[in-house]
């Protein structure tokens, strides 16, 4: 998690493991709702990649 | 924004159930066609599937049940501190049984007596000979270390609830080089307090402050506002300043069980 860029990492932590709403990670990040949606997906697709190349390493 | 970009910013919604109802045929629609979304959205799954559920158990009762009983135990403290020692422990005895009562009288007068012979054998008087400086006794030692652990405690929980309260604005860095510090000190005064004989409950305070003491310290001199608010996300993350609360009235109260060498 810590190697996400700062914006993508908060988003993850706030919306998917804190459980808050869109709504309100964007008060809280001070962004629009639709930079959050966007933060996450970059977010959670650059960690699959990340767990993904860690797999292959151990394979 | 294409249909693309709208669609992908929509999957993560939709694979948690969280979208409007007239979007779901939309996003269906696509996945029919779109394999890099089919890809994607696999992805996604797969990633999130990483962070597994975690009830805590603070989880169990509601919001409501937490504010109303850290509410009653601050009041519970306000109201022991504005009672002398004396009125105290006349309440507190009034509020058990007799049988109850009677035990823990006995108890603590055998401990007293206990503790009086234990001083009287290493101060016996002997005329005549220099009196060699005392060491100090565990007893004074435990005493030394819970003073030390509720400032750690006190020092804590006003570094973070400065940084919960802090305003912030927009596009102007936050200046952090004093919460830094004191972070800095509060991790070194953390490590001795690992060392001593410490209740497990507290050594997992400590570790649960580390963390965010560590990430606070190691921020930038000048910070951004999401990092600030990462930590906030932690300090609630993991309840601290209600743990911290509780941890304080704990060594408190135990202040008042501790044998003076005034006895």
């Amino acid at each position: 998690l810590h190697e996400l860029p700062t914006l993508q990492r908060a988003t993850v932590i706030l919306r998917h493991i804190d459980g808050l709403s869109t709504k309100q990670v964007s008060g809280i990040l001070r962004c629009s709702e639709g930079t959050v949606k966007t933060h996450l997906y970059r977010g959670l697709k650059k960690l699959r990649e990340k767990l993904r190349f860690i797999e292959e390493e151990e394979t | 924004m294409s249909e693309h970009s709208n669609i992908s910013r929509m999957l993560y919604e939709y694979l948690k159930g969280e979208l409007d109802p007239d979007d779901y045929g939309k996003v269906d629609e696509h996945l029919l066609h779109c394999t890099r979304c089919q890809k994607d959205i696999r992805e996604l799954n797969a990633a999130i599937s990483i962070f597994r559920p975690v009830v805590r158990p603070s989880e169990e009762r509601s919001e409501e049940f937490w504010n109303t009983f850290a509410l009653e135990v601050e009041q519970n403290i306000q109201r022991t501190e504005q009672h002398g020692w004396k009125e105290r422990i006349t309440e507190t005895l009034q509020q058990w049984s007799p049988t109850r009562r009677w035990v823990i009288v006995g108890m603590a007068g055998a401990a007293v007596t206990l503790v009086l012979a234990v001083i009287a054998s290493r101060t016996t008087f002997t005329p005549g000979v220099e009196e060699t400086p005392p060491e100090v006794t565990e007893l004074e030692s435990a005493a030394l270390n819970i003073d030390r652990m509720s400032q750690y405690f006190r020092k804590s929980k006003t570094l973070l609830v400065g940084l919960t309260n802090m305003k912030m604005f927009d596009d102007q860095p936050v200046d952090l080089n004093a919460e830094r510090q004191a972070s800095r000190e509060l991790i070194h005064e953390a490590r001795y307090l690992k060392r001593q004989p410490i209740d497990m409950r507290s050594a997992q305070l400590i570790n649960d402050l580390e963390r965010v003491l560590i990430e606070l310290a190691n921020l930038e001199e000048s910070s951004d506002i999401p990092d600030v608010q990462l930590i906030r996300s932690g300090i609630r993350h993991e309840n601290l300043l209600f743990k911290i609360r509780m941890a304080e009235s704990l060594y408190d109260s135990s202040r008042f069980v501790r044998v003076r060498q005034e006895f």
